[in-house]
This record gives structure tokens, C-alpha cells and sequence, in this order.
């Protein structure tokens, strides 16, 4: 009598150990890491552009103001003198930067000169890492559509060049605080 | 078939005839499962806005009652093996209640995912060809597999034998001891996939462990035999059917193995954690200490481990365990403090801190109370009822007539 | 009980009616039952807030056909404005050949402002009340990176002293435990690398939530509450359409934008330009020049989920 049952038990224990092994299927393969795969497509290069300065800042062109581009030029001598610069402490020298002769260009230490929408080229003179890394995306700030034309913003888009330090700014609020939330600053 | 249709008449008309206490009984009962549903009817018309779950802690005494209901559910194959395979005939008797209990448990452990689903009319979703079931990943999927598995197992063997009995008839083997011989697996298996459940995922370090399964099953096969002892003991008191103090011995043993080792399995993962004293502890120092003085849960844990401790203490005492009064406090207690533990004491510290560690406590809402209560009302009462008619063909005149 | 003669019992009479019943044609009946089962279906689904036998038996997404979208983002739409009060439009934007998207974040340039949180809420309707939010800054001090010491509800002025600002959303894992978790496939990885819902086919489970190492995901509690002016009308199916209640949602790299070419709006909102997004195969990409040149690191690298989010500091 027994023994038929352990003769049951058998046949269900294979049947069991038959099904398990049947369905256990091969995992997943996962990847170790994010990798770039071949591109079965391949697309144009986004465009990249600059956004201009040109176009925003209010004082351009400097026509506006001085007749002559040149020399001391006839300007009302307000309209620059309220800039306080606090960028290079100890170097208040408008020329550092601006082209004394033309107020529309920037001027490098050799005394190239070139428009406002390539200041990146005279931040480049101290801040060089920071500029190489705008140049492929890594700092500033890029809008637009990164499928086919990707805008970006020049250096003095988001950092005013007389004052580039960022400021602070209010947060906007957090979240609700939950009903039965504890408070970080309660525990050690 | 017409014996068929004759039986469940016969077993309806069995369910509705009983006593004044048994009719108060099921009044009770009737009326928390009414509670409860009116509840849920809130609840699915809100959402689960009624209950304090968050986003940091989304599981919550649902879960806790089900994780601890599979267990009662899995711990019918302690009476199983003895019945079946050491053919232990004193046990053979008492087999299908606790086969009948572990189906009631079953439909409770269903309910209790049912009320906490979002979209609990999506069930289409789980189920094959009409839904897709992520099998073999998503150890939720198994767990729906096994466990309507296991309910059909357990309604299929008291049922047939029932039926037999019921005609008189001596069942065939084939059509229940195979099914039999499953159950056995079987509920290791639900309760290894309910652990699995839990232990699988590296984002939740206090369930991250491989003791979970461990630990599931041994508080099982305690807090299951305690509840047994109960239920035979309710049988002895309330009904003309006399369960045998070789039961209950049997029953005892169990509790007083299994009791210390939970405790010792408990003991081996809080040494893990505060030894280690990594910051993964921040979990169970939440649930033993609590944090910055924020501890819903130390209370209640404490209190649960020290009613364990006396249950453990009462069933290894001779002198105290052979009086039944203190064997049935001593069951209450384990059961109680094996739901802590394991409910609300492995669920919600789980989920303290949240993954990118946000501090947000729960406690059950009156909703999610009175819908628990309710499903455990009904869980009781499918057992009462089916119970009282499986005690009637087994032990009573419950019989077909000779037509 | 006995019997008295050899009539059939009450019983026995009772159990023979029904028999005959089992056997008459079935044409009313089957009738009366369907009708009451579908009245119960009807009423569950009511009681749920899907009046609709349509939305009940929606397929799931990677199994619509072309008009059976059409259908669905349909009636979508329809149900859209009718609870909300504007006229939406639903998109259903393929992945783009050969794409692959990642994000970094630099943690020297973020200063923890949320305008990414803002931004998001703006562009993905998310409730607001409950508040939804995918995306959480922890405020760190300087000197660790335990999350546990990190806390989300700092206030006011922003970068505090010695403070680093971690900006926490999905992370489209490329091994990620949520996909495994759930029990219905309601949520997958697409080919560019976004893992997506299906809300329609999520049961509510929050399985996913547990699973989710970067407390990325939020369920619906009750249905989403946003006002007419501040839904956004350009929705995608699988991204920012309003969910229904009790379904589980998350980032989703505003695939309705950056499948058609747009960046997503945190990256947008972003002011300090601390948010960098791209195709990965893409060499000439802000990312991937990040991922070239910088030193990155993942959250909880140990867990092996491979996430598409990088930090750098620089």
C-alpha cells in the first residue's frame, strides 16, 4: 500500500521537476554599460549655432550713440560709466577687453580684434577649459532641436561679462511635505 | 451529476442550519464583511486616496495581511504530510479543515491584492492569452500563478473526498493523492515566491536578503499550527466532534520548533544589520528605535517579539502548555506576534527610508482598517461555513440519500 | 430525516428541475446571463471610473493596430476634454532609428532652483493635487553622497553654503528592475532606450514602485487634478497624456518632444545649463561629449541597473 504511494510521490516529483526545468527560460542579456551601438542610420549633423549677442543687447549698433567709431567719439559719457566691473578684481580697464577704437569689437591681449558674437574667443584667453568644453556642449546652455539645428548660447547669453560670477535665486518651492514625513534635521 | 447538484444542495442547507450561536456567529462575521465592502465601494470611487499609502511607502497593511496570510495558507501541509505520507490516522481526520483553511486563506490573501490594486477590473490583465502574464520574470506573476494553483488544489482534494464521502463512495487515488503530492511543493512554493517577492530587489536593502525565504516559512509553520490549535480547539468547544489531544500535541511540537528558530533566523539578520551598522541599518533602527523620536512602529514591534517570546515559553513549559487555557493564550500570542514581525514589521520598515532616502512614516487608515477586518471576516466565515459542512459528511449524517 | 414513501424529496425535486433547466435551450437564458454579467462588469467598471466597455477591453499597446490607435486616442481625447475642460491632441511618436538618449547633469552647475520641477509638472500634466512631481532635488552637504542624509523639502535661497544639489528622475535603465517587476508587461524599455507605460494596461499593483532603486515612479492616489488652463494640449499616448487614477507614471524623457527633434523641458527650463540630453550615438552630442570628456558616475552603480543618467561635476 505504501509503496504505490511513494510510486505516486515519483512520478509527480518528475513531472514537477520536468515542468521547472522546461520553463525556466535563458535570462535576459544586459549590458555592463550604456555604449553607443553602430547607428543603422545615419543622420546629417545637427547644425550648430550660435545664438547672437548682437541682436539683444540694447546699446548695438553703437551708431546709435557715437558718431564716429573712433577715438573718443562724441557719446553722452553716461551711458557706459554706471557698468561697475567685477570681473578680474584690480582690472577696471575697459580696453582690456573692448577695442578703444571701435566700441562694436572685442579685443584679445594680441590685439586681435572680432565682433560681439564671438566673445568666446576673448574668454577663451583665461578661461580656455571652460570654453573647449562649450564648444562640444559640455558648459553653457544649447536649446533648440538636437535632431537638425541645435542653438546655443554664447558665453555672455547667460554670464554678464562685467559681472559673470552666478548670483543666488530663490528655489522654487518643494514639495508637499508628507503627512507622515520626518524631518531631516531630527535625526543624527 | 444529479448526486452532483443534490450535494451542494444538501451542503447549503447544511451551511444555513446551525445553531443560535453559529447564526450569531455568521451575523458578526456577515456584518464586518458589509463594513468592509461598504468601505471598499469608497475606496474604489476615490481611489486609494482613502488609505495613508504615499509614493515612499505603497504598500502597506494590505500587503502586510496577505504576506502574513499565505503563510497560514502554506502551513496546511503540516498536517498534509503526516496524513498522506506517514499515514498518521488520528491526523487523517482533521486534514481537510486545514486543506479548507488554507483554501479560505487563499481567497483572503486574493482579496487583500484585489483591494490594493489601482485598477483592480485590470485582473484581465494578469491573466494568460487574454492578458500577458510576465512569466518567468516578474516574481509577482508567479506569485498569482501559485497561488490561484494552490487554491485550486485546495478546494479540488476536500472537495472530491467530501463528495465521496458524502455518496459513501471510497475515492479513487488517482484523482486525489497526485494533487496531494503537489500541495506538498506547492506550498513550500507559495511561500518561496511571496519571500521572492521581497528579496529580489538590490533598491530595498532590508528585504534584500537571502534569509527571506528562510524566515517566511518557518513563521509560517508557526503561525500556522497556533491558528489550527484554535480552530480545533473552537471544533472541541462548539460542535459535537471531538479532536484528539494527539492533535493538538502534534501541533504543539511544530509551534515549539518552530517559534525559536524564527527567532533565531530574526536574530541572524539583526545581527547583519547592526553589526554592519552600514547605512542600509537606518531601516530596522526605524523599526526597533525609531528616528529623531519619529517611531510609529517601535511599540508594536516590541510588543509582538515579547508576545512571541512568552508563546514560546508557554509551549515549551510542560506544566503551563497542558492546560488548554494557556495553550490558546499561548496561540493567540504567537499568532499576533508573528503578524507583527511579518506584516507590518517586514512591510513598512522596508520602505523606511524610501530609496533616495525620504523619511515618511504610515499607519493604517480607517479605511484600509475596516476593509481588512472585513476580508478577514469573510475569510473567517467561508471557513466557518465550510467547515461545519465538511465536519457534517465527515463526522455527521451528511449523506445522500437512497433515492 | 426520513422518507416517508418512495417520492422524491423536496430536494431531490429541486435538484431534478435544475437539471431539466441545464438542459432546455438556452437562447433566454443566455440572454439574461449576459446581461446580468455585464451589468456586473458594468458596475465594476463604473464603480472604477471607466464607464466604458472599450477602455475594459483595450489591448495593449505594442498590440494596437494603426485604426485601433486612432480609435483609442479618440475617445482619449474626447474623455480628455470632457473632464478637463480643454481640447487636447494625442501623438503617438515612433523612437527614432538609431537613437539611443541619455541625460547628464552637472552637479557643479545646478543650484537646486527646481525650475526643472516647474517645468516638468507644466509640460507632462501632472497632478496637482495630490501634487505629482517626476523629478526631486535632494540637497546634499558637501563631503557625501548618502541620500539618506539628503533632503528634498529645502527652502529659499539657493546654492546654500557647502551644499550640492542632486537632481533626481528616472533613469531608464538599461537593466531596470521595474520592467522586470511587473506582472503585465504594462511597462518596457523602448529601442531608444526610454522605459515606457502603457497607463491604460498598468493594474495599479506598485510593484514597480518597490522595485524602483531611484524612487523614480508615482502612483495616482485618486484621479489627477489640473486646471483647464494649465493642461498642456500636445500629449503623447505613452508620455504626458492626463493618467487615470490608480495607475502608476514617471519620467519619460518627454518622448513627445524629443522624438520629434525638441529637448525635454527640464533641459530647457533649466538655467544654469546643468541638464545635457542627446543621442548617445550621436558623437557630436552634448552628451556625448560629457560621457568623452568628463569623469560621470551613476546612482547606486552596484545594483547593476546601467542607468541613462549621468553626473558630472564640471
Amino acid at each position: 500500500m505504501a509503496r504505490s504511494h511513494y510510486r505516486y510521490a515519483l512520478r509527480i516529483l518528475t513531472l514537477g521537476v520536468g515542468i521547472l526545468v522546461g520553463s525556466s527560460c535563458a535570462g535576459e542579456t544586459t549590458s555592463s554599460s550604456v555604449s553607443p551601438e553602430e547607428p543603422t542610420v545615419r543622420r546629417p549633423v545637427a547644425k550648430v549655432t550660435v545664438l547672437s549677442r548682437k541682436k539683444t543687447l540694447a546699446g548695438y549698433p553703437c551708431q546709435q550713440c557715437h558718431q564716429h567709431t573712433g577715438g573718443e567719439g562724441n557719446a553722452p559719457v553716461t551711458s557706459h560709466s554706471e557698468i561697475r566691473v567685477k570681473h578680474m578684481e584690480g582690472g577696471d580697464n575697459c580696453q582690456t577687453c573692448h577695442d578703444a577704437d571701435n566700441p562694436e569689437k572685442l579685443r584679445l591681449a594680441t590685439g586681435k580684434t572680432f565682433g560681439l558674437d564671438d566673445v568666446h574667443e576673448l574668454c577663451r584667453q583665461c578661461h580656455s577649459t571652460q570654453v573647449a568644453d562649450w564648444e562640444v556642449g559640455i558648459h553653457g546652455k544649447n536649446v533648440g532641436n538636437w535632431l537638425t539645428d541645435v542653438q546655443r548660447f554664447a558665453c555672455t547669453g547667460c554670464h554678464n561679462p562685467h559681472k559673470p560670477a552666478y548670483g543666488s535665486a530663490i528655489a522654487v518651492p518643494p514639495p508637499l511635505f508628507p503627512r507622515f514625513g520626518i524631518p531631516k534635521g531630527a535625526h543624527e | 451529476m444529479k448526486t452532483y447538484l443534490q450535494y451542494w444542495i444538501d451542503m447549503m442547507r447544511c451551511a444555513a442550519k446551525g445553531s443560535a450561536r453559529y447564526y450569531g456567529w455568521l451575523g458578526f462575521l456577515g456584518l464586518l464583511v458589509a463594513m468592509g465592502l461598504a468601505t471598499y465601494l469608497k475606496q474604489l470611487e476615490h481611489g486609494l486616496v482613502v488609505t495613508n499609502l504615499s509614493d515612499q511607502v505603497s504598500w502597506g497593511v494590505y500587503i502586510a495581511n496577505f504576506t502574513f496570510i499565505v503563510g497560514i495558507a502554506a502551513a496546511a501541509v503540516l498536517l498534509v504530510i503526516p496524513t498522506y505520507i506517514y499515514h498518521r490516522a488520528d491526523i487523517k481526520k482533521v486534514v481537510l479543515i486545514a486543506e479548507l483553511m488554507a483554501a479560505s486563506a487563499i481567497l483572503m490573501c486574493m482579496l487583500f491584492v484585489t483591494v490594493d490594486l489601482g485598477r483592480p477590473e485590470r485582473f484581465i490583465h494578469l491573466l494568460p492569452f487574454i492578458g500577458k502574464l510576465n512569466l518567468p520574470t516578474s516574481m509577482l506573476a508567479w506569485d498569482v500563478v501559485v497561488l490561484s494553483g494552490y487554491l485550486v488544489l485546495n478546494l479540488h482534494v476536500p472537495g472530491y473526498l467530501l463528495f465521496q464521502g458524502y455518496r459513501g463512495k471510497e475515492p479513487a487515488k488517482w484523482l486525489y493523492l497526485p494533487f496531494v503530492y503537489l500541495s506538498v511543493f506547492w506550498a513550500v512554493s507559495i511561500h518561496t515566491v511571496t519571500a521572492f517577492l521581497y528579496g529580489g530587489f538590490g533598491g530595498r536593502p532590508f528585504w534584500n536578503t537571502a534569509i527571506m525565504a528562510p524566515r517566511f516559512l518557518v513563521s509560517a509553520f508557526a503561525a500556522g499550527p497556533a491558528l489550527l490549535i484554535i480552530v480545533f480547539w473552537a471544533i472541541n468547544r462548539y460542535t459535537d466532534v471531538s479532536i484528539e489531544g494527539s492533535i493538538f500535541k502534534y501541533l504543539r511540537r511544530i509551534v515549539s520548533i518552530a517559534l525559536p528558530i524564527n527567532y533565531f533566523l530574526l536574530a541572524c539578520e539583526l545581527f547583519k544589520e547592526f553589526y554592519t551598522d552600514s547605512t542600509h541599518a537606518m531601516s530596522a533602527k526605524y523599526l526597533f528605535f525609531g528616528i529623531g523620536g519619529h517611531g510609529m512602529l517601535v511599540p508594536y514591534i516590541w510588543t509582538g517579539l515579547g508576545l512571541g517570546c512568552l508563546a514560546m515559553v508557554i509551549f515549551w513549559t510542560p506544566r503551563l502548555y497542558k492546560n488548554p487555557i494557556w495553550m490558546g493564550i499561548a496561540a493567540v500570542f504567537c499568532i499576533v506576534g508573528v503578524w507583527i514581525e511579518k506584516g507590518m514589521g517586514l512591510i513598512i520598515p522596508g520602505q523606511i527610508p524610501s530609496p533616495i532616502g525620504d523619511l515618511v512614516e504610515y499607519r493604517p487608515s480607517a479605511s484600509e482598517f475596516l476593509i481588512s477586518l472585513g476580508i478577514w471576516a469573510l475569510g473567517a466565515l467561508v471557513f466557518t461555513v465550510m467547515a461545519k459542512v465538511a465536519l457534517a459528511i465527515q463526522f455527521g449524517n451528511l449523506r445522500a440519500k437512497e433515492s | 430525516m426520513t422518507q416517508k414513501d418512495n417520492a422524491p424529496s423536496p430536494e431531490g425535486r429541486l435538484a431534478t428541475k435544475v437539471e431539466e433547466t441545464l438542459k432546455t435551450p438556452v437562447k433566454r437564458r443566455t440572454f439574461l446571463k449576459v446581461l446580468a454579467g455585464s451589468a456586473g462588469a458594468a458596475a465594476a467598471a463604473t464603480t472604477t471610473g471607466s464607464c466604458d466597455l472599450d477602455a475594459f477591453l483595450q489591448d495593449h499597446y505594442t498590440e494596437l493596430t494603426a485604426d485601433d490607435k486612432k480609435k483609442v486616442f479618440a475617445r482619449l481625447e474626447k474623455q480628455a476634454e470632457k473632464d478637463y475642460g480643454r481640447p487636447v491632441h494625442i501623438s503617438d511618436p515612433p523612437p527614432i532609428d538609431g537613437v539611443s538618449f541619455a541625460f547628464a547633469i552637472s552637479l557643479s552647475r545646478c543650484n537646486g532652483n527646481r525650475k526643472c520641477v516647474e517645468a516638468c509638472v507644466k509640460e507632462n500634466n501632472q497632478s496637482r493635487d495630490p501634487a505629482i512631481q517626476y523629478i526631486k532635488v535632494a540637497e546634499l552637504d558637501a563631503g557625501t553622497f548618502n541620500l539618506e542624509k539628503g533632503d528634498i523639502y529645502y527652502d529659499g535661497e539657493v546654492p546654500k553654503k557647502d551644499k550640492v544639489y542632486l537632481p533626481m528622475q528616472c533613469n531608464q535603465c538599461e537593466n531596470p528592475p521595474c520592467v522586470k517587476a511587473c506582472p503585465t508587461k504594462a511597462t518596457w524599455k523602448e529601442k531608444d532606450g526610454i522605459v515606457v507605460i502603457d497607463y491604460d494596461w498598468c493594474i495599479g499593483c506598485r510593484y514597480c514602485i518597490a522595485a524602483c532603486p531611484y524612487e523614480a515612479r508615482r502612483f495616482n492616489f485618486t484621479k489627477p487634478t489640473i486646471p483647464a488652463e494649465d493642461v498642456n494640449p500636445h500629449q503623447g499616448y505613452l508620455s504626458n497624456r492626463i493618467r487615470p487614477k490608480g495607475v502608476v507614471e514617471k519620467c519619460h524623457f518627454c518622448l513627445h518632444r524629443t522624438r520629434k527633434g525638441l529637448f525635454p523641458a527640464c533641459h530647457e527650463a533649466c538655467p544654469t545649463g546643468a541638464r545635457k540630453f542627446g543621442d548617445l550615438n550621436d558623437p557630436n552630442s552634448e552628451v556625448s561629449a560629457v560621457l568623452r570628456e568628463k569623469r560621470v558616475f551613476v546612482l547606486k552603480e552596484e545594483l547593476n541597473t546601467v542607468p541613462r543618467l549621468f553626473y558630472y561635476f564640471g
